[in-house]
């Protein structure tokens, strides 16, 4: 956890980059359709705050379900992979592909197969999150010191006690890191889907909020809806890292979380 | 197929012929090894790096394949007593994520030689043969020192009452004075329960205090047996005698022989 005196250079820091875009509004003269002052932009999200409100609540919910369905269907499939060699030959090079494949090439396709909802949104934020999370858990439940390996050899332990007793455990670090790389990606799937599943539905993420003000040129609103959009990653990864740091409490002493 | 007793009290011997054990790389780990390990006595292996002592040590628990000759245990049986033996680790290999008693308890959950309602009285009794206290048995390995760490690791190994304790350079990485103690320990627990102990050591002294016979490797091969001639039981003073200082000057050419 930090204390108030690491937070402090962070908040200076801000209050430093706020103070330079509002002499860069003064000094440029720039219109405000073109960079509004940062005043402006806090009046902005003060008017559109249900707007926004609502729309933080719909694409927290399909980042959150997405990083949920990425963890368990990522986790499941590292545990396949890590079963065989012979199954990892056949199936991680497509789990690589998974990750080469732009999501937005895919997200219409996706509303095809499942229409315009959340459930679609999860789906993009699901993909988009779910590599990181197999890379990680895979290489966690493969990385075994060799000794505790030969130590479970030892006892003649079946294939479902070393999983359960030695690989599993071994691998909650490595599900965690992959944990925090995927929930900045399920953020930036949701808000991608929302492009795609808010236009022309009743959808209202904060993905549907940009594309909508930006087609009706209000600047200052548009970028309230990209700065909330930055907090909710934010909000993610901080989430990630409290239940890291709980789970890992159980694992080693607190001085290695 | 051969039945053996599996009974805990009952010693067993052990006899490998020409054993030869090759890496994937094609280098040989044990070259032709013939040795036998009497039921009930302590056996320390010694020799330069790289002779094969652990990979005999692996090749009796059954962890690398053997490609030629045989390693039979009480002139009969191989798989069936393979799993009447504990291996202690040179790192202590515990689970990082386990308090030392749950990790004393592990062998017994693999195993299931004891119902789960005797564990807690099991895993106390090895815990304090080992000489760790109700405070140290909460604590996990990274809470522990090293030597409290081995003897985590002597009692896991215990647990399961095996009649084959094989020990790879388990106090390597301890200090002189802990690596007396813990050598004490262990003559102490064998002791206790007899069982046959293989004991591989790069320290001469420790090997001379605490076995029956002492193998010299070199490549792959057993190139001296000393039968040691020091009477039980032993402690640090015997380290005064003539015989220990004989085969001590014996050991050392020997070992420096092995180098070359």
């Amino acid at each position: 956890m930090k204390t108030p005196l690491q937070i402090l250079p962070m908040l200076l820091m801000a209050v430093v980059g706020i103070a330079a875009w509002q002499l860069g509004v003064v000094l440029t003269g720039a219109a405000p359709i073109l960079l509004p002052s940062p005043a402006c932009v806090a009046s902005a999200a003060w008017q559109a705050r249900q707007e926004l409100g609502q729309g933080l609540l719909t694409t927290t919910t399909a980042a959150l379900g997405g990083l949920v369905a990425s963890i368990t269907v990522g986790s499941l499939m590292a545990i396949v992979f890590s079963q065989s060699r012979l199954l990892r030959a056949s199936l991680y090079p497509y789990a690589v592909f998974l990750q080469t494949v732009p999501v937005v090439a895919i997200a219409p396709l996706l509303i095809t197969w499942s229409g315009y909802q959340l459930r679609t949104v999860v789906l993009v934020a699901m993909i988009i999150s779910l590599f990181p999370i197999i890379s990680n858990v895979t290489t966690g439940l493969l990385s075994i010191d060799p000794s505790l390996q030969e130590l479970f050899q030892v006892y003649r332990s079946n294939r479902w006690a070393m999983l359960r007793k030695l690989r599993i455990p071994c691998a909650v670090s490595s599900l965690i890191q992959g944990a925090r790389v995927s929930s900045g990606l399920a953020v930036i799937g949701a808000i991608v889907g929302e492009f795609f599943v808010g236009n022309g539905s009743s959808y209202a993420g904060l993905g549907t909020l940009i594309t909508g003000w930006q087609s009706q040129q209000k600047t200052p609103a548009l970028i309230a809806a990209v700065i909330v959009s930055a907090v909710l990653g934010l909000l993610l990864f901080g989430l990630v890292h409290l239940v890291a740091a709980t789970i890992l409490k159980k694992w080693h002493t607190p001085h290695a979380t | 197929m051969t039945i053996c007793p599996t009974n805990s009290d009952h010693l067993v011997g052990i006899q490998c012929s020409d054993v030869r054990v090759a890496f994937a790389d094609g280098t040989l780990g044990l070259d032709g090894l013939s040795a036998d390990f009497a039921p009930g006595e302590i056996t320390a292996i010694l020799g330069p790096s790289g002779c094969g002592k652990s990979t005999l040590l692996r090749a009796v628990a059954g962890l690398v394949p053997v490609d030629c000759g045989q390693i039979l245990f009480d002139g009969g049986c191989v798989a069936e007593r393979r799993s009447d033996l504990a291996f202690v680790f040179q790192d202590a290999a515990l689970l990082p994520w386990r308090t030392a008693r749950e990790n004393v308890q592990l062998p017994l959950e693999l195993t299931g030689r004891l119902a789960s309602h005797q564990y807690n009285s099991a895993v106390t009794q090895q815990l304090r043969q080992v000489t760790l206290t109700e405070e140290d048995e909460k604590k996990r390995p990274d809470q522990l020192s090293g030597g409290m760490r081995m003897r985590v690791s002597l009692a896991r190994a215990l647990v399961t009452e095996p009649s084959v304790l094989l020990l790879d350079e388990p106090f390597a990485a301890l200090d002189e004075l802990l690596r007396t103690r813990l050598g004490v320990l262990l003559h102490s627990l064998w002791q206790s329960r007899r069982r046959t102990v293989l004991f591989v050591t790069h320290n001469i002294a420790e090997a001379i205090l605490l076995s029956h016979q002492i193998l010299v490797m070199a490549s792959g091969k057993v190139v001296e047996r000393v039968a040691n001639p020091l009477p039980f039981p032993r402690d640090a003073n015997c380290r005064c005698q003539r015989a220990f200082g004989e085969v001590y000057s014996d050991l050392a050419v020997r070992l420096a022989e092995a180098q070359r």
